[in-house]
């Protein structure tokens, strides 16, 4: 089976992509910026696409030691991340209501990927520590 | 059979960890790399894979 994959070096692009936008997410989550419309819909742009596209950077590029047990890997934490995606969207949408929900509705646009990238990350690093514990 | 992890991950075309994953029994290896091993070991798969119960 052969996946289409970003190279490696696009991983760094998404990290640098994903770090920044998603500082601002929660920033602009928290405290909306006083800004003109122009630039508030440029910030709003900026986040999303950044989170998005850094986090398929992050998640779809090779690893540098790239095989079928990490593509394992990739599979099972995208099936763990719509688990848990559906779980928090369920939970908010019984919990959160009016405007409030508008919110956790933006919040939940980005929220798929973010999860994904966390969920990937912790399961390589525990697929390398498993050798590393083994030396 | 004096051959390193890291040797028959070379051999294979996969990383150390994943051999690591397959003897620990945590990772299933495709049929293409489990014919590989066999192929480096010059061995049947069935000589070194075993179907287990939960399996």
């Amino acid at each position: 089976m052969h996946n289409l994959l970003f190279p490696h070096r696009f991983q760094l692009i998404g990290w640098i992509l994903f770090i920044p936008a998603l500082i601002c997410g929660v920033f602009a989550y928290y405290e909306t910026p006083a800004l003109p419309d122009w630039a508030f819909t440029a910030v709003n742009d900026i986040i999303i696409i950044g989170i998005t596209l850094g986090s398929v950077f992050i998640v779809c590029s090779k690893e540098r030691d790239e095989d079928e047990m990490i593509s394992a890997i990739r599979l099972s934490s995208l099936l763990n991340s719509v688990y848990i995606y559906t779980a928090i969207l369920i939970t908010g949408t019984l919990l959160v209501n009016g405007s409030e929900f508008i919110k956790f509705m933006m919040f939940n646009m980005v929220l798929m990927p973010i999860i994904f990238v966390i969920n990937f990350r912790l399961e390589i690093r525990r697929h390398h520590k498993q050798a590393e514990d083994e030396e | 059979m004096g051959v390193t992890q890291q040797q028959l991950a070379d051999a294979v075309g996969v990383s150390r960890q994943t051999i690591v994953a397959i003897e620990k029994g945590h990772f299933l290896p495709s049929t293409p790399l489990a014919l590989k091993i066999a192929r480096h070991f010059n061995k049947s798969v069935e000589s070194i894979f075993i179907l287990e119960d939960n399996d």
